[in-house]
């Protein structure tokens, strides 16, 4: 047993606490605060499974930029965008669909994951692996995929950008 | 240089099965989110923890199999995860701007 | 020689010239297209009938049938002469009809495009380019139905005729998919294809629903009659060269292929049969005159069905040949009278056109009696003997439905030509009459004298047709055929005595299977209970993705194990 196995326990726990907070918090502020503790959390346990630069990608445009982002338009809306009261059937029904879906995973994670299949699939030693190595994979076999990502990148900012000069156009009038 | 965690040891299978324990809860918070909140602020907020919980999985698949292509793929989620996140604001914003109102379900009069 | 099988490329100078001249005569430079086309079919009749073939590699990669494939022998060549021939006058006629008519140029140019598309597909070679100019057809016809975009009504009748259309498209297309490849030829078609067994009567079964679906048959009949919402010289081209005798001509191409389907060629006759025994009666009990013209397209072309039903299908194109010519005819002589009582279509408000426009009286008269089949005298008789004489030594039911149906055909006929032309009822407006120039009536004697005298033309039209049946004497005049035309002539007489004791009033009782309407509704219904789920309820819609996605992960993994 690993020494710091206790430590990727404790990550997780923290990542699931602020995931809830994410979630349940009454004001979009304290969900945004949340999800910026969750991405933090999140880039511990990418640097734990040695995935060093996943962690600081995660650091510099989850932390630094969606969330910032989120802050951002929260604080731009009246009473920071807070929602009046539940209703309990919409609670049951997030229930059961969470439910479901845990369920799914968890049924998927049995037989894919950790079930006969997986045993047989050899494990490599694990090893570090290098900013080098990620932008040879990048713009080697994933080239592709990599490039279309520009595409819906492309699409956000026309879209944000069109948006919001309708919006002008619609306040001006 | 961090030592690497062993989760390739018989005792590491805990791990690995920890972190994927792990990601599946994350991804039904998620989805609980998604279905609890009506305030699209929420809404995006959980669908980037769903982003999140399949990025996990694929940090330890890269991290279990050494298999570096896993990593890009996260990487790849990342910016998909920021772009929908501009958009989804822009939507979100036009919404209340539009209706002075955090209710995903009132615009509802394209229904059938 | 190689140039007549593009004959459907003559109609595009004139085209050409009619979109972007700057003639003050708008589409008279498209009258060269038809022209042309009717003369590369002569040419062909009078040379040494050896077939032309136009062959290009390698035209659609994907398919594996890939040639374009063109193909003139003497069914096409008919075709050809019929299509250019009744064009021809169609387009005289339309310079004068749609004289007045701002969108005049679009007209000339959509006709040409329809002319087009028809000689394409005749001269087509293979099923693929068979279904180019099929589609193109169904096109064209849509265009032409909803003509007068400003007029209500007409853009629902051209999107009946695109709905049938979308039938006969999908049937002819699943048809192509399911022929073996290398076997798309339409030589091979006619020569039968080899079939595993089983597939034969599918394939005909297809090819069936395709034709009837063009021509007008069975349950896809609805959209002819609604097809009269299009400006007359249209109704004309359709329902004598064009759209409906697409479905004939595919039928007689591939009827060696049929006759390998033993028991569809008896479905086929059962619903000529019956098509012809229920429009005729339908037709009888319409108000408008053109739609009773319509009813009467649908019941014609059931004879041509039952006549391929009954192994003939030279009776069936013999038919289609006289009756492009009479049915062309009685289209053109209605225009002219609505033209003249400006637009009015009711049958009581046209009455006592006799003293007004005596030419068209004339005309119309020559029409309906070849319609009725006048023995000896007018080509109707010829044809419609033929296909009775088939059935009569094939299978007695249908035919003996089709005899009856020759004297509907005189009782609605007469109904039509005395409630225009009989006496007048005395309620009809006192319009002054516009009348028509003499291009317009000069334009109805060429397929007058058709009517009358293509009778004449069986004997050299079955030599033309090498796979026409050697055995089947084309009697100028025959017992049978007398009978027949008696039979036809006292249906016209008697509709003569309804009109006079009704006081031009005649008309059935309301009649007619509509099952659109109740499709239509259906439909709706529906569509508006899966309108429901779509409520605009974001959540809803998020919890039942949810779901769908809980589900896939569970059968996918389920699945692995």
């Amino acid at each position: 047993m690993d020494a710091r196995f206790p430590y990727l326990v404790f990550a997780c726990v923290i990542l699931l606490l602020t995931a809830l907070g994410v979630v349940l918090a009454k004001k979009p502020v304290y969900s945004a605060v949340s999800l910026l503790a969750n991405s933090l959390t999140l880039a511990v346990i990418y640097l734990m499974l040695s995935a060093e630069f996943v962690a600081i990608s995660q650091l510099i445009i989850y932390s630094g930029a969606i969330v910032v982002l989120f802050l951002f338009v929260v604080l731009l809306l009246p009473q920071g965008g807070s929602e009046s009261g539940h209703n309990r059937g919409r609670a049951v029904a997030a229930v059961i669909g969470a439910g479901t879906m845990f369920t799914a995973l968890t049924y998927a994670l049995l037989r894919g994951a950790v079930g006969p299949s997986s045993a047989a699939a050899p494990i490599v030693a694990a090893k570090a692996s290098t900013v080098l190595d990620i932008g040879r994979s990048l713009f080697g076999p994933l080239l592709i995929p990599f490039e279309l990502t520009t595409l819906p990148m492309l699409i956000a900012i026309i879209g944000a950008v069109t948006l919001w000069r309708r919006q002008e156009k619609v306040s001006r009038e | 240089m961090i030592e690497p965690f062993k989760v390739a040891t018989a005792a590491g299978t805990s791990a690995e099965t920890l972190v994927l324990l792990t990601s599946a809860i994350l991804f039904s918070i998620g989805t609980l989110g998604l279905l609890l909140r009506r305030n699209p602020m929420a809404i995006l907020m959980s669908v980037e923890l769903l982003l999140n919980s399949a990025n996990l999985v694929l940090v330890l698949a890269a991290h279990k199999h050494g298999y570096v292509d896993a990593q890009s793929a996260a990487l790849i989620v990342l910016v998909l995860g920021a772009a929908e996140a501009v958009i989804g604001l822009a939507l979100a914003l036009a919404l209340f701007r539009n209706r002075a109102s955090t209710d995903i379900d009132e615009p509802n009069e394209v229904q059938g | 020689m190689n140039l007549l099988a593009w004959a459907f490329l003559f109609p595009l100078p004139g085209l050409l010239l009619t979109a972007f001249g700057r003639s003050r005569h708008a589409g008279v430079a498209s009258l060269l297209g038809p022209i042309a086309i009717a003369i590369a079919g002569l040419i062909f009749m009078l040379s040494d009938h050896t077939p032309i073939l136009v062959q290009i590699d390698g035209w659609l990669p994907v398919l594996p049938d890939s040639a374009f494939l063109l193909r003139l022998d003497g069914l096409a060549a008919v075709m050809l002469v019929v299509v250019g021939g009744v064009s021809a006058c169609v387009y005289v006629y339309s310079l004068s009809y749609m004289a007045g008519d701002r969108g005049r140029r679009r007209f000339f140019c959509l006709l040409d495009f329809f002319v087009t598309v028809m000689t394409l597909l005749v001269l087509a070679g293979n099923l693929v380019v068979l279904l180019a100019g099929w589609a193109g057809v169904g096109l064209a016809s849509f265009l032409l139905i909803s003509f007068w975009r400003e007029k209500s009504h007409t853009l629902g009748a051209g999107l009946q005729a695109i709905a049938a259309n979308a039938i006969g498209d999908a049937a002819l297309l699943l048809a192509i998919v399911m022929l073996p490849k290398g076997s798309s030829d339409l030589t091979l078609l006619q020569n039968g294809v080899p079939l595993v067994s089983g597939g034969a009567s599918t394939l005909a079964t297809l090819i069936v629903i395709a034709a009837s679906a063009k021509s007008a048959q069975g349950i896809l009949y609805f959209w002819l009659p609604s097809a009269m919402a299009g400006p007359t010289p249209v109704s004309a081209l359709i329902h004598a060269a064009t759209m409906v005798a697409a479905g004939v001509y595919l039928l007689v191409r591939t009827s060696p292929m049929l006759a390998l389907a033993p028991e569809v060629l008896h479905a086929l006759a059962w619903l000529g049969a019956i098509t012809a025994l229920l429009s005729g009666l339908a037709s009888l009990s319409q108000q408008n005159y053109k739609r009773g013209l319509a009813y009467s397209t649908c019941s014609q072309l059931g004879y041509m069905f039952a006549a391929i039903g009954f192994g003939a299908p030279f009776a069936a194109l013999f038919h289609l040949v006289t009756h492009a010519a009479f049915k062309a005819l009685l289209f053109l002589c209605a225009g002219a009278v609505i033209h003249a009582a400006h637009g009015e279509e009711e049958l009581p408000k046209l009455a006592g056109m006799r003293k007004q426009l005596p030419q068209i009286c004339v005309l119309a008269l020559i029409g309906s009696l070849a319609l009725c089949g006048l023995p000896v005298l007018t080509a109707g008789a010829f044809s419609k003997d033929l296909i009775i004489e088939a059935g009569l030594s094939s299978s007695t039911l249908p035919a003996s439905l089709l005899v009856l149906s020759v004297f509907l055909t005189g009782l609605y006929t007469g109904r039509l030509y005395f409630g225009v032309f009989g006496a007048t009822t005395g309620d009809e407006p006192q319009h002054d009459l516009h009348a028509p120039d003499q291009l317009m009536v000069r334009s109805m004697w060429p397929l007058a004298a058709g009517a009358i005298l293509l009778g004449w033309a069986g004997m050299p039209l079955a030599r033309l047709l090498q796979n026409a049946p050697k055995d089947l004497a084309i009697h100028a005049v025959s017992m049978n055929g007398l009978l027949i035309g008696a039979l036809g002539m006292t249906g016209f007489g008697a509709a003569f005595i309804w009109q006079r004791a009704t006081k031009g009033r005649a008309r059935l009782a309301s009649f007619g299977i509509d099952w659109v309407p109740g499709a239509a509704a259906a439909s709706r219904h529906l569509a508006l209970a899966f309108a429901a789920l779509h409520n605009g309820r974001l959540g809803l819609y998020l919890f039942t993705a949810v779901l769908g996605v809980a589900l896939i992960l569970l059968m996918a993994f389920g699945r692995m194990g």
